[in-house]
């Protein structure tokens, strides 16, 4: 009785295309309406353009210095997502599996990383990459991502694999397989639901992530998609269809990636908590 | 590495009992490789644990960031911190933003959630809209707003329209509205994520519960209050300190729109530490700072679940 479709559900259904249309649907029509805008038009964002400007994503995709930005950051995000899997499903193994007392006291140890708030050692890791010459490559990059991801990522894991039954490895060993060979070939891919949060939340975290990139790579020759796109507001100081253009590019793959993979990705932040 | 992987053919299987005691594996246990913690526990310990505690040493003393050489000072470089203009300033943006986030983004995600908790048709669509912007970098987000609240920006525009020219601001600038207009913007982005997690709290309330109550005769407000709010606990619980430890470190979208600026009025910890400790190479006041935001995160969340704690028995 309560879960019928009455009017009152009607005009919420109503009041919340309001709201997606206000709050979404409006910065969504500027977006592609300015990047789609000469610069010389002047005027309000609404107006629709008279001439349909193409130029101004050739210009943010050169000027801009995008391919390589695209590159950086696909690169980064891919190597760092096959690290983070590969070394906190290893991890996870062994703490979730051996019940000894210094396995307990390491799980603390990653699991003390979580609390702790990823700024506080900002300046001394900094300082650390200076000094070990690594400033303006991307390897600091893909050490802090890689090393940072491990507490969050290895406790996922072991959550999940506490849970998991062990007569599948069991069946292996007796099987006769090797520890190495039980991992890889029944453990690990059991643990696919895992593995999935686990990519969809690194894959955007690290394409998206802003911080980083400044500290590491900026007035480098390097740079990612995040970082170009901060760089155009003092290129193009008020060339707002440039800007535009370039925030299209960059947003268009992972809008792609998340609309086709919604569901999963959704569910992969709602679980990636319950942990 | 290669030693462990050898070829599965030399292996000869064995049924349980038959299992002699392996030569060098003594136990069932070492069944698990315990060395498999190995990389993650040297890439973690480089990463995150040195660093942090380099910091809260580093905080207590008169290091430069630049020489080996060091002695300890105690709480002077904390008094020192706060002796600049900026720095108590920007503790209170820190709070005052956290705290409009945090109590802002909680509302709407739950409203959200409870309307796209019902019969409403186009539910799935309207949930993948309104998660959208969480997927997207915070430049982008940035960008966008910048856009949206400059002086004559679209906002200004449709306020306009609707004849409210007394409402318009300059958004960014204005040092009574700049650090609420950051705080819209930062909820605008992540409100989705707050209610993606009050749905997944809300399917595990029985439906039956509230038809029961609904019987009863309780209204929507009562059912809210009293069958779905407590059992809702846990997902308002995480949900809070998302927001809290999240709005305590607010800084792309800072960075992007204003940079902290005009004049410091919308600077917070996060951003003073990167333009008045980072950029200029005032290493020690950054440090200090970071770990005034770190001792910041670690109480309130503590507190939050000690409250919650309480509130559930």
């Amino acid at each position: 009785m309560i879960n019928r479709y009455t009017w009152k559900t009607g005009v919420l259904e109503t009041a919340l295309w309001f709201i997606a249309a206000l709050f979404f649907g409006i910065p969504l029509y500027l977006l592609v309406n300015v990047a789609l805008k000469p610069s010389n038009e002047r005027g309000s964002g609404f107006a629709l353009p008279e001439r349909v400007a193409w130029e101004n994503f050739s210009t943010a995709w050169i000027d801009g210095n995008l391919p390589q930005a695209f590159t950086t950051s696909v690169l980064v995000s891919v190597t760092v997502v096959v690290l983070v899997v590969v070394l906190a499903a290893m991890a996870a193994y062994p703490l979730s599996r051996i019940t000894r007392r210094w396995s307990t006291a390491a799980f603390a140890y990653f699991i003390a990383g979580i609390i702790v708030p990823a700024g506080l050692g900002m300046i001394p890791l900094y300082l650390l990459m200076r000094d070990a010459g690594l400033l303006g490559t991307i390897w600091p990059l893909l050490i802090i991502y890689v090393g940072g991801g491990m507490p969050f990522n290895i406790l996922l894991y072991t959550i999940f694999l506490r849970a998991l039954p062990r007569e599948y490895e069991e069946a292996a060993r007796i099987d006769g397989a090797r520890p190495m060979q039980t991992f890889w070939s029944v453990v690990f891919p059991l643990m696919r639901p895992v593995t999935g949060t686990i990519v969809v939340l690194q894959l955007i975290g690290v394409y998206n992530d802003f911080f980083t990139p400044l500290l590491y790579l900026g007035g480098s020759d390097y740079t990612t998609l995040p970082l170009a796109l901060k760089d155009f507001s003092s290129q193009y100081f008020t060339d707002w269809g440039a800007i535009f253009a370039g925030l299209i590019i960059a947003m268009v793959p992972v809008l792609v990636f998340y609309l086709s993979l919604q569901k999963h990705i959704i569910r992969g932040f709602a679980g990636g908590l319950k942990g | 590495m290669t030693q462990l992987s050898a070829d599965p053919q030399t292996v000869v299987p064995l049924a349980r009992e038959e299992l002699p005691p392996p030569p060098r594996r003594r136990r069932m246990v070492q069944q698990v490789p315990w060395w498999f913690l190995v990389p993650a526990l040297v890439a973690y310990t480089i990463v995150v644990v040195v660093p942090d505690v380099q910091a809260m040493v580093f905080a207590f003393t008169n290091w430069d960031g630049l020489t080996d050489n060091f002695d300890f000072v105690g709480f002077d470089n904390f008094v020192k911190a706060f002796e600049s203009p900026y720095a108590l300033s920007s503790l209170i943006n820190t709070l005052l933003l956290t705290i409009a986030v945090t109590v802002v983004q909680l509302i709407v995600g739950l409203l959200l959630a409870l309307a796209l908790n019902t019969q409403v048709r186009s539910r799935n669509v309207l949930r993948v809209a309104f998660f959208a912007p969480v997927v997207l970098t915070s430049v982008a987000v940035g960008y966008i707003w910048k856009y949206m609240y400059a002086p004559t920006g679209a906002l200004n525009q449709i306020l306009d329209l609707f004849g409210l020219e007394s409402l318009k601001h300059d958004w960014l600038g204005d040092p009574t509205v700049n650090l609420w207009a950051i705080a819209f913007m930062c909820v605008w982005q992540s409100a989705g994520f707050t209610m993606v997690i009050f749905l997944a709290g809300l399917q595990g309330v029985d439906t039956d519960l509230i038809e029961a109550a609904h019987l009863d005769g309780a209204g929507p407000w009562t059912r809210f209050r009293y069958v779905v709010r407590p059992l809702l606990a846990p997902a308002i619980l995480i949900n809070a300190v998302l927001c809290v430890s999240g709005g305590l470190k607010i800084f792309d979208q800072i960075y992007i729109t204003t940079q902290g600026g005009p004049a410091h009025t919308t600077s917070t910890l996060a951003t003073l530490t990167y333009t008045d400790g980072f950029v200029t190479g005032d290493y020690s006041f950054g440090v200090t700072l970071s770990v005034v935001l770190t001792a910041l995160v670690s109480v309130v969340t503590i507190v939050q679940f000690r409250l919650m704690n309480r509130r559930e028995r």
